[in-house]
């Protein structure tokens, strides 16, 4: 079974308690993923939370006319994959691994599940969201700002 | 009191509160307005509440040269603005300006707090709401970005 540290390490569950850690670790799953190597597809259904215990991802986007962009490098203890299950909304962006990374995850069921069973619980996991995807909006509207200034050169 | 509430119902953030949530974030809303061209947040200030809009369109802008800001977003009635800075407690990313003549609700930070520790109920549904919202607005921040990537590679 996963181990609590290990999912500690984490950013979503740096404040679950270990009573709360071990409902997560008996709903998620792990694996490994090699260098290149898509784990999601943009425009696919999302299922998975995903949490990265190690290693790199890269998270890439198609755009039109110029192909493949890297848009963001996730480093161990983020997360991936939770807009499309909160949303039931296709994939925004494709996640490939860079280099080899090991990755813990949640199917849509069991995050669901964790969401739904136990309030306290959800809440810190939802505010943990929130704080992350607070930070994504900031740093998106950052580079916004890099981009038109770069666009201008 | 009942325009505000329905307001606020209307208010995708609380439009999933039960009534007695709904009337507590009503008691602690306070109305305010802003002429056509006033900032009502400056970007890189402290956030100290949201805002709800009641009548009016307020532009969001990024400032993108001393003199020069992008409109990221263009806010309507029903629409909240200033979320991002009272969930992670950091100044305004962007200016929000009025466009137009605005009326709106503010709520303070403390005062939202203060809700969502009366009922984990609330807070629930409160965090479930800003993560839709903020996930729209992230999915639509992630186009401008895409549409500026494709100018400069092209």
């Amino acid at each position: 079974m996963i181990a609590r540290e290990e999912l500690r390490k984490n950013r979503l569950f740096g404040e679950f308690s270990d009573a709360e850690l071990d409902m997560v670790r008996v709903a998620a799953d792990e694996g490994t993923y090699e260098d290149g190597r898509l784990i999601i597809a943009e425009g696919s259904p999302g299922e998975r939370l995903y949490l990265i215990a190690s290693g790199k991802c890269s998270v890439t986007t198609e755009i039109s006319g110029a192909g493949t962009e890297e848009i963001r490098l996730l480093d161990e203890g983020d997360f991936f994959g939770e807009m499309s299950l909160i949303e039931s909304a296709p994939v925004s962006a494709s996640v490939y691994a860079r280099g080899r990374c090991r990755l813990l995850w949640l199917e849509r069921k069991a995050f669901d599940r964790l969401i739904a069973e136990d309030m306290p619980v959800a809440n810190k996991l939802l505010r943990a969201i929130v704080l992350a995807f607070c930070e994504r909006v900031r740093v998106t509207a950052a580079k916004i700002e890099g981009y038109y200034k770069m666009g201008k050169l | 009191m009942e325009e505000r509430l329905e307001i606020l119902a209307r208010c995708e953030l609380f439009s999933t509160l039960p009534r007695k949530g709904l009337e507590m974030v009503a008691s602690r809303c306070v109305p305010g307005e802003a002429k056509k061209g006033a900032n009502v947040v400056v970007e890189g200030k402290a956030a100290d509440g949201l805002y709800v809009v009641v009548r009016g369109k307020v532009d969001y802008i990024k400032k993108v040269e001393e003199k020069r800001g992008l409109v990221l977003f263009r806010w309507g009635p029903g629409d909240v603005f200033a979320l991002n800075a009272v969930m992670d407690g950091k100044e305004h990313y962007v200016s929000a300006v009025a466009a137009t003549p605005v009326k709106f609700l503010k709520l303070a930070a403390a005062d939202l707090r203060a809700v969502c520790a009366a009922d984990p109920l609330y807070e629930h549904r409160i965090l479930r709401q800003t993560l839709l919202i903020e996930s729209n607005r992230l999915r639509q921040i992630t186009v401008r970005l895409r549409e500026f990537l494709a100018k400069i590679i092209k």
